[in-house]
């Protein structure tokens, strides 16, 4: 019986609008993602050509490895192309100024410095799952030892870092990200050529050369990323902006 | 609910944008105005601390500007901002719902409600490089609504929006303002004399009047005259008096100026708006473009 009184109430009148429904909803606390859940939902950001281009590589060592078999040139072709990879992660990490949003993501939660932060730090596990990867294929196949197959791979790809993140560090341009492109054709034709010219670039006579090289360029790259993100944390900006 | 802003400024090498800057916000709509150059993007900036302060403090309930919990409660639109270009307007706003801390369910409903309240439904899925300036315009209102914040603050919102946009705008503004501090900077007069409730006006860095639009509007109260007069008159009038309004009328001028008493027998005093005083207090600003664009 009550049940239908109620139904024969709801028909004859009409429920009263809600009354300060907006203020009541705007009072409730919503749930909030954590840093992990944020984490996660950056690794999606993550723009496609950086796996695609990873894969090709590792890809392309193995089809290489398979059809020429593991040579000095071999190593020159694989330690060119790995420039590449550090710029299209540079380019990655950087495409908040590239683009122009990192105003907008300086305002937010989980502001500028922190989502470069990751995307470093997820880029730069790709980046070093993808060299460990090639390293392993390559080191059983020479007679080179991983160690110093690892210089020889890592040396040119440490160097396009250093310069790219000179550039990126130092340019006020939003069109660095050509800048860097043309520092990495020239790190790669750079390697090429002294990789051809120099026909015993990669034996124990020239240990010391490269030993040099990487630590130096390891060095000047950290300095760098160091750079970049106390840059993050307080983004100069020049006087034409103030307006 | 209480944004405190003590002391501000900031110093370039060898410029003052913001020169101590104090004031207290509390609910309600702020509307920012001054000439280009006059400090407001700087003080706004340093406000949403994405500028680091040469010197004072923004504080909102005793949290300082620069820690997570302030953006947590912030709502920013600058400007000038872009976006990925592989974005659509959802992707847009679900990337910086994430950014805002929002969990991926919650950032769906809310960005799918934003879309719907700007009128961008429609084109969700859309890349932004299709859209028009309006369109941006308004999605970037939309991503400063997406955590629901207490401090919102609007650079130039309504640059680029057609006049319907601007009165849909508006309301919201005056809804939002309710229940939060809303701190919007704009050239268009007339929607700060809509909308704030406490209006600002800025110049060379500095804050030089703040208060509700009668109070603001006091200084020039019966000051305001118009008046239709022949050329000799009209140019010794615009030689000698901040000049608001030229029109030239057949063989006469048009003018509406500023001045103590009535500047001439055909002047009839008229009652004093907000962008009176805007072109008073910004006339020699006005007067120098005129005279870069060659107007004079």
């Amino acid at each position: 019986m009550k049940y239908k009184l109620k139904k024969e109430l709801k028909t004859v009148f009409d429920a009263p609008a809600p009354a300060r429904k907006e203020e009541f909803i705007n009072l409730l606390e919503y749930p909030k993602a954590n840093r992990l859940d944020f984490f996660i939902s950056q690794i999606g950001y993550i723009r496609k050509r950086v796996w695609i281009l990873s894969l090709l590589l590792f890809i392309g060592t193995l089809i290489g490895l398979y059809f020429s078999g593991a040579s000095y040139s071999f190593v020159w072709v694989v330690s060119s192309v790995l420039p590449f990879v550090s710029l299209v992660t540079i380019s990655e990490i950087a495409r908040s100024i590239t683009y122009n949003m990192d105003e907008l993501e300086m305002s937010c939660k989980y502001n500028l410095l922190e989502v470069s932060l990751i995307r470093i730090g997820i880029l730069g596990v790709v980046n070093l799952a993808v060299f460990i990867g090639i390293l392993l294929l390559l080191s059983g196949k020479t007679d080179l030892g991983f160690i110093r197959l690892g210089i020889y791979l890592s040396t040119p790809y440490l160097l396009n870092c250093y310069g790219s993140l000179f550039v990126i560090n130092r340019s006020k341009s939003r069109d660095t990200v050509y800048i860097c492109g043309s520092v990495t054709a020239l790190v790669s034709i750079l390697n090429s050529l002294i990789s051809i010219r120099i026909y015993d670039i990669y034996t124990e006579r020239n240990r010391m050369f490269w030993a040099i090289a990487f630590i130096m360029f390891a060095v000047l790259s950290l300095k760098e990323i160091v750079k970049f993100i106390k840059r993050m944390e307080d983004l100069k900006w020049n006087s034409s902006l103030t307006a | 609910m209480e944004l405190v802003i003590d002391r501000l400024s900031k110093h370039y090498k060898n410029k003052i944008a913001v020169d101590r800057v104090s004031l207290t916000l509390k609910e309600g709509v702020y509307g920012l105005l001054g000439a280009n150059g006059s400090g407001k993007t700087t003080l706004m900036r340093m406000i949403c601390g994405v500028l680091k302060p040469t010197s004072g403090e923004v504080k909102f309930n005793g949290i300082d500007v620069s820690e997570e919990k302030f953006r947590d409660l912030l709502g920013y639109l600058p400007q000038d901002f872009g976006y990925y270009p592989e974005f659509t307007a959802y992707d847009f706003l679900l990337y910086l719902s994430s950014l805002k801390g929002l969990t991926r369910q919650r950032a769906k409903d809310r960005t799918s409600e934003l879309l719907k309240l700007v009128g961008l439904s429609d084109v969700a899925k859309k890349k932004i490089k299709s859209f028009s300036g309006g369109m941006k315009q308004r999605l970037g209102i939309a991503q400063a609504l997406l955590n629901n914040p207490k401090i919102l603050v609007l650079d130039e919102p309504t640059a680029g929006l057609d006049p319907n946009e601007r009165v849909r705008f508006r309301n919201l503004i005056s809804r939002l303002g309710k229940d939060r501090i809303v701190l919007l900077s704009t050239h268009i007069v007339s929607d700060v004399e809509y909308i704030a409730s406490t209006i600002l006006l800025m110049k060379n860095g500095q804050i030089i009047h703040k208060g509700p639009l009668e109070e603001i509007i006091r200084p020039i109260e019966g000051k305001v005259f118009e008046c239709l007069v022949d050329c000799n008159t009209a140019e010794y009038l615009i030689a000698n008096y901040p000049i608001i309004n030229v029109r030239e009328e057949k063989d006469k001028t048009f003018l509406r100026l500023v001045a103590e008493k009535a500047p001439c027998k055909e002047a009839k005093a008229v009652t004093a708006v907000l962008e009176d005083l805007y072109l008073y207090y910004f006339n020699k600003e006005a007067n120098k473009s005129e005279q870069l664009y060659g107007i004079n």
